[in-house]
């Protein structure tokens, strides 16, 4: 599906990506922590570019897609008290599951072939779904978050660019900011953190 | 692909939590001429449940729910809620609780009437006056100092204070009674509605007209010369035609008459500290019982003289079934009584087990024991003379399972309806009265609890974290309804507004 950015790219001026990242989003809402784990849970995921410019000064721009996913997943145990003592109830065991996708540029600047400070601007949604199991019951729900994340940092490409195909990592953080996902009568969960991700992969 | 499972595994983190409160407690639920109100105290809300329809969320406005209670007349429930505000500059309404100071915090307690699924009275309650009880009729509702609960704002706390609340004119206000009520028998008129209450206090009795708000109790039952002395009400009685209060004290064998018209006090002596007491209105008497004599004195409210019957053993349980007087000692003993006072006729059943619980049909046709100790057995009293005008006074002992964990009563045409849950146990046992059937029932689930519905039928509690309930006919027809706890669960507690 991502095939039209590399049909936008000039033929060698620039590189596509194809990335394997692994990261993460510290989701700072409490209700998230509370049910779903202390949150900063590993976010794995894909990233695809197409080079769309790279001027003769250094200066390259990449359109590009990724999807990741974050899962947190924990154990619930409310509890009460009464005249007897301290009742428990039964643990409710919880997941929340955000798959994020993204869509916009990256900005860099090409340092001998080999280094590339970047900056990142995405458009982003975060489907939100969370699961909660007790004995046979189980309860369930979905919502979206729109947003917009923006990352800084830099690649490394070994061996350098002028071979026609390299291997590229990247090391970038920053924010996403999205809306709370809605979550029904629940009330919402904010998906919004501090995001740090480091990839691997295919510079073409 | 094939990498994707692994990527997804990776991925996933875990954690464990323990939530300050429960989710729903099956402990407080109030059941209702529509439906089955349940608290979830840790998100703050208040469901109605009914047997297939969805959950229906109250509306609380920004106050969360703190407790619910039944209204004795099945019209709805009582909640407690808890407004938050905040009077720090930098803090709105909206903004999470815990951003607000300590001395910024102000907190607006709440009485609220729910019914329909819908809140229709709302009365401001000092966080201190946070015990509630309702007259019968429910009318009236009067709330009393908790002495352990916390004052907030660091203001004084009257210990004296009472609160009424006229729960269907709206009206509330303040009376200032005796110290450290803890008691409050509702005095009604001959309709049989709530007029005026008898409120018990160390030392005091004060009875007090809800009818017309006033700061001040009518009188005031002084239960001591000697301000130096303790006099501790432990029990309550007021005669039918309402003239008469009769008081027992705790500790002591002296028992209090109250004349309430003529504010006059008398001491009849009896032969002991009242285990308990009962007021049989056909039979215009007063019946005491005492855990430390084998003897029953019946008390006339004519010239308070005493009857004696002699049983075998003390008791500490009375209670009034279609006219007749069962008396048992929960705990301890393997007799019940059952006395007819219009007859004089008594019964004596010697039961298998010592009994634990004891409950009547509500005709008074029947009567179950479950034993003291965790047997798995219950025991069958018929308490309605046979076609040969005898009282069989045989108990008849029932093997099941696993020990009775409750029971309850519903009756409809057909007669009278008995459900027994078994602990830890799917299975449960209904038993059909007056014909006499036994069967069993699958329940989908571990119970906890059974009630009667004021409109027939029986709701029973399941423990499960995400709420669960089943509404069973008398045919043991069940409907289920569960995970009932989602509304505001993933909210956090936010500061109130102002009300306009």
């Amino acid at each position: 599906m991502w095939a039209w950015l590399f049909l936008l790219a000039p033929a060698l001026a620039a590189r596509h990506e194809l990335t394997f990242e692994a990261g993460t989003t510290v989701i700072s809402d409490p209700a998230a922590s509370t049910w779903f784990g202390a949150g900063g849970e590993p976010q794995l995921g894909l990233r695809i570019g197409g080079a769309v410019l790279q001027h003769p000064t250094g200066f390259g721009l990449v359109v590009g897609g990724a999807w990741g996913r974050q899962a947190q997943a924990g154990y619930v145990t409310p509890s009460y008290s009464t005249l007897d003592g301290e009742y428990l109830q039964s643990d409710i065991r919880t997941r929340l599951l955000v798959d994020r996708f993204g869509l916009g540029l990256r900005a860099d600047y090409d340092v001998r072939g080999v280094f590339f400070p970047l900056v990142r601007a995405e458009a982003r949604l975060a489907l939100v779904s969370w699961r909660l199991d007790e004995s046979e019951l189980g309860l369930r729900g979905a919502g979206v978050a729109p947003g917009g994340r923006f990352t800084g940092g830099f690649e490394v490409m070994i061996p350098d660019r002028a071979l026609p195909v390299t291997v590229g990592f990247t090391l970038e953080a920053g924010y996403e900011i999205d809306a709370p996902a809605k979550l029904g009568q629940l009330g919402t969960i904010d998906p919004s953190g501090p995001v740090v991700t480091a990839g691997g992969g295919l510079r073409l | 692909m094939r990498a994707l499972p692994l990527l997804l595994l990776a991925g996933c983190g875990s954690g464990s939590t323990w939530l300050d409160g429960a989710l729903w407690d099956p402990s407080r639920v109030a059941p209702a001429d529509d439906g089955l109100y349940a608290l979830l105290p840790y998100a703050g809300g208040v469901v109605r449940l009914r047997p297939g329809a969805e959950p229906d969320v109250v509306d609380l406005g920004d106050a969360r729910a703190t407790d619910l209670q039944p209204l004795p007349d099945a019209s709805g429930a009582l909640v407690r809620a808890r407004r938050t505000l905040c009077e720090d500059e930098d803090v709105d309404p909206g903004d999470p609780v815990d951003r607000c100071s300590l001395d910024g915090t102000v907190i607006d307690d709440r009485l609220l009437r729910v019914s329909g699924a819908a809140v229709d009275g709302s009365w401001s309650i000092r966080p201190e006056l946070s015990r509630f009880q309702v007259s019968p009729d429910g009318a009236f509702a009067v709330a009393l100092v908790d002495p352990s609960a916390h004052a907030y704002g660091g203001g004084l706390v009257d210990l004296t204070a009472m609160r009424v609340i006229d729960l269907r004119a709206g009206a509330d206000w303040d009376v200032s009674i005796g110290f450290g009520a803890d008691r409050v028998e509702f005095l009604h008129d001959a309709a049989g509605a709530g007029a005026g209450a008898l409120v018990l206090s160390r030392n005091e009795v004060a009875q007090v007209d809800l009818t017309i708000p006033s700061p001040l109790p009518d009188v005031t039952f002084p239960l001591a010369l000697d301000a130096g002395a303790s006099v501790v009400p432990s029990d309550v009685r007021v005669t039918p035609d309402g003239e008469y209060a009769l008081i027992a004290i705790q500790g002591s064998s002296d028992l209090y008459v109250l004349d309430l018209p003529g504010h006059a006090i008398n001491i009849l002596a009896l032969r002991g500290a009242p285990s308990a007491m009962l007021t049989d209105a056909s039979g215009d008497r007063t019946w005491v019982a005492y855990r430390g004599a084998a003897a029953l004195d019946a008390i006339d409210h004519a010239r308070f003289d005493v009857e004696t019957w002699t049983v075998d053993t003390g008791f500490d349980r009375l209670l009034q079934r279609d006219g007749a007087i069962i008396a048992y000692a929960a705990g301890s003993g393997t007799a019940v009584w059952r006395i007819d006072p219009g007859a004089g006729v008594r019964t004596e059943f010697q039961l298998h087990y010592p009994v634990g619980e004891l409950r009547v049909s509500p005709d008074g046709g029947f009567a179950l024991t479950t034993p003291r100790s965790a047997s798995p057995a219950f025991e069958l009293l018929s308490l309605r003379p046979g076609a040969d005008g005898r009282i069989d006074d045989r108990a008849r002992p029932f093997g099941v399972d696993a020990p009775i964990a409750d029971v309850a009563f519903a009756e409809d045409a057909a007669g009278t309806s008995a459900i027994l849950l078994q602990a830890g146990r799917t299975e449960a046992y209904r038993l059909r009265w007056p014909e006499l059937s036994f069967d069993e029932i699958e329940l989908p689930g571990d119970p906890l609890a059974i009630g009667a519905m004021p409109t027939g039928g029986f709701y029973v509690t399941f423990d499960d974290a995400l709420g669960r309930v089943a509404f069973l006919d008398a045919d043991g027809t069940s409907t289920e309804v569960s995970g009932f706890v989602t509304p505001d669960l993933f909210r956090e507690p936010t500061i109130a507004g102002e009300e306009e």
